[in-house]
């Protein structure tokens, strides 16, 4: 694996960058990586470099240009790229109150063992 | 666009938040970063030389605003601090590796060559041995990212202006202007040595 690829795989484990939100909806979506360059429509070589590129940003306004930048780069449909970003963006809260859930429930069962006598 | 010019433009772009700028960052300097680097240090761990550059290319995406580009050029900055933070790597290791040497030496002594040698004297030698790499820390946590790549290099034996001005980054600097820089910080290197030894009661080893 080339030094580029290595550093793209690091982006896979870092919210700062795009790799990251491609990582989520790939898992979600069980897809490989030609699955994954197929739904953004472009070729298998340029995921590299796409998961190099900085997550969109969140307010509506700078979203919207982050996206348009990234799609006119990378030959890209705006409207699907940001299709993408924004089910993984829905997919990270879930997974995140799902965790907070989880531990909720795991701190309420403790509690009811606590509390239960002997 | 020539090459400075292109790396002015690559920094405006991270300043901006253009998203696509990083990817350009690392497609462009990335694998030199990696070349450069592993060529000052060839004894380091390959994987710890591109970890190294990764964390700078890294931290230099996220705060690019800590670049001043009226210092020095881009690539030369990036390798600076990809060395400082291989330098770091390497000193933690070599204190590792530190902690672990009494057993080492212990094993010696009972196997050879040291089996003859007084207590007390061993006792001394080991407490010369401790205030030095004392000494080596207390100077080496007081140097600059930039004296510090000097420090280490002159510690590894390696003098050379050529490649002192190449671990800083200063390789693509007129002649002239790097051997005045390295000279510079070997001074300074050297001063903060000297006061160290004073500071730390270690005696000069030849007078």
């Amino acid at each position: 694996m080339g030094s580029l690829e290595n550093m793209a795989e690091r982006t896979r484990r870092d919210p700062f960058f795009l790799g990251w939100l491609l990582d989520r909806y790939a898992a979600a979506e069980r897809l490989d990586d030609a699955a994954l360059a197929a739904a953004l429509g472009c070729p298998r070589e340029h995921l590299t470099r796409l998961r190099l590129c900085r997550a969109p940003r969140q307010g509506s306004a700078e979203f919207r240009a982050d996206v348009e930048r990234i799609a006119a780069v990378f030959a890209l449909t705006p409207a699907r790229l940001a299709g993408i970003v924004r089910r993984a963006t829905v997919l990270v809260r879930l997974e995140a109150a799902n965790a907070d859930d989880e531990s909720a429930s795991t701190l309420m069962a403790a509690r009811d063992r606590e509390e239960t006598p002997p | 666009m020539d090459e400075p010019d292109a790396n002015i433009a690559l920094h405006a772009r991270l300043l901006a938040f253009d998203p696509t700028a990083f990817a350009d960052l690392c497609a462009t300097h990335l694998a030199t970063t990696i070349a450069r680097l592993g060529r000052r240090y060839p004894h380091a761990c390959p994987h710890l030389v591109e970890q190294s550059v990764h964390d700078a290319f890294l931290d230099h995406g996220k705060r690019p605003e800590r670049y001043d580009p009226t210092r020095s050029p881009l690539p030369a900055y990036l390798l600076l601090v990809a060395a400082r933070d291989l330098a770091n790597a390497l000193e933690q290791e070599a204190r590792h590796h530190r902690k672990r040497s009494p057993v080492v030496e212990l094993a010696s002594v009972a196997r050879n060559s040291l089996v003859d040698e007084r207590p007390l004297e061993l006792l001394v030698r080991r407490e010369d041995e401790a205030a030095q790499r004392a000494y080596l820390r207390a100077v080496r946590d007081a140097c600059t990212p930039a004296e510090r790549v000097v420090l280490d290099l002159l510690l590894s034996g390696e003098r050379a202006t050529a490649s002192c001005a190449a671990a800083l980054g200063l390789d693509d600097h007129p002649v002239a202007e790097q051997e005045r820089e390295v000279k510079r910080l070997k001074d300074r290197v050297m001063k903060r040595l000297l006061r160290g030894r004073a500071r730390h009661g270690i005696a000069r080893e030849h007078g």
